[in-house]
């Protein structure tokens, strides 16, 4: 069974948004279920700081030993930093995926957006 | 994982090519873009003139670009999907796209298509079966050159090299039937030794029958595997307009340079 921590909130495409110290920046990456799917990550292609996506717009792609997906923007938003680790450690979104292997801060264009996103319950009976 | 719902999924057949690498790159993306919702397409293919694909983000290194300069008639195209380098001959290819949630998860698509490719396999005479834990680690090389778990092996060798694509709700997967030897000239050029690794030598349907079957005896056991293994309904068709459209804009992308060379070592 996957983990699916509270007080997140997530897509149905398994990306989350995960609170940081300032209350409109939140960390976004994939849940554990998606690396669980993909399987070893390898690479991974992430914006730079200061570029903007709209809801659900695809800000990157991630590559496992097999398998290539978009990753999506769960919600409207700036990034406001780039989790640099990854560039050197991809495998942090396997080991540690709602920690170390976050992948952007994103300066949330309309926190009320975040209102749309499934909670913790809502993305597990979501999965299959 | 469970999940899914195969047994109510339509299928299509697409017998095409031989084609230039951008065109089969440009209708594989097509078909995917277009399955999220609806019907899935099991399209068998060929190429020409023999290709180099890449995987998506594998950066084009020295090795590629030896193979380049060795052969004359050799194409170059960036594929969609992940995985590491094919040189596409002596093969019959195959592209699934089909929304995800049929099958239950991308992990669980890539097992299921194995099995079918499996099963079609078994009508031509090949024991083939998928092989065990002891994945390859990753790196850049040539794809025939190791075998991940799930993946379709004879005799302990690799038969079929797949790899997967997840474009929204749908999924591309490709995966390439050795017929004959090409893969050797591949490693040799690219400096590698053939030999070198564990189950590097790749099996090929010649090696395994003694002759490959004509095209057209193959596409029908392939089609015939999938339709037993996969369940659901299954017709012989064309692309449908909007899928010929679609390939059609993406063509000029698979064709640049910009995308080919994207990354390089």
């Amino acid at each position: 069974m996957s983990e699916i921590p509270d007080g997140l909130r997530y897509t149905t495409e398994h990306e989350y948004l995960k609170p940081s110290d300032d209350p409109d920046a939140f960390y976004v990456g994939v849940t554990d279920y998606a690396q669980g799917e993909l399987g070893d990550v390898v690479y991974l292609e992430l914006p730079e700081p200061g570029e903007s996506f709209e809801a659900m717009e695809a800000f990157g792609v991630i590559e496992a030993v097999k398998s290539v997906s978009d990753l999506y923007c769960p919600v409207a938003g700036e990034v406001l930093e780039v989790n640099k680790a990854l560039d050197q450690d991809p495998a942090l979104v396997n080991s540690d995926p709602y920690g170390e292997g976050w992948m952007v801060l994103l300066k949330v264009d309309d926190p009320d957006a975040l209102a749309d996103l499934l909670d913790a319950a809502g993305y597990e009976a979501h999965l299959p | 994982m469970t999940g899914g719902n195969l047994g109510r999924l339509s299928w299509r057949i697409l017998v095409d090519g031989p084609l230039p690498g951008a065109a089969n790159m440009a209708r594989d993306h097509a078909l995917a873009e277009l399955a999220g919702h609806g019907e899935a397409v099991l399209r068998l293919y060929r190429w020409s003139p023999a290709t180099l694909s890449l995987g998506r983000n594998e950066p084009l290194g020295e090795i590629h670009r030896r193979l380049l300069a060795s052969r004359l008639d050799v194409g170059v195209v960036r594929r969609p999907t992940g995985g590491r380098a094919v040189l596409h001959d002596r093969e019959l290819t195959y592209g699934v796209a089909a929304p995800v949630g049929a099958f239950g998860g991308l992990r669980a698509a890539y097992r299921a298509i194995n099995r079918a490719v499996v099963e079609g396999l078994g009508r031509l005479g090949v024991a083939a079966e998928l092989a065990g834990p002891g994945a390859l680690p990753p790196g850049a090389g040539v794809c025939f050159a190791d075998s991940a778990e799930g993946e379709v092996v004879a005799g302990g060798r690799k038969l079929v090299g797949s790899a997967q694509r997840r474009i929204g709700d749908a999924f591309l997967q490709h995966g390439s039937l050795l017929l004959d030897d090409d893969q050797g000239a591949l490693l040799a050029s690219a400096g590698e030794d053939p030999q070198g690794e564990a189950g590097a030598d790749p099996a090929t349907l010649a090696d395994l029958l003694g002759a490959v079957p004509p095209w057209p005896v193959l596409t029908t056991a392939l089609a015939d595997g999938f339709a037993a293994a996969l369940g659901g309904s299954w017709r012989r068709a064309a692309m449908t307009p909007a899928e010929v459209a679609l390939s059609d804009r993406l063509l000029a992308s698979y064709d640049s340079r910009e995308w080919t060379r994207r990354r390089e070592e």
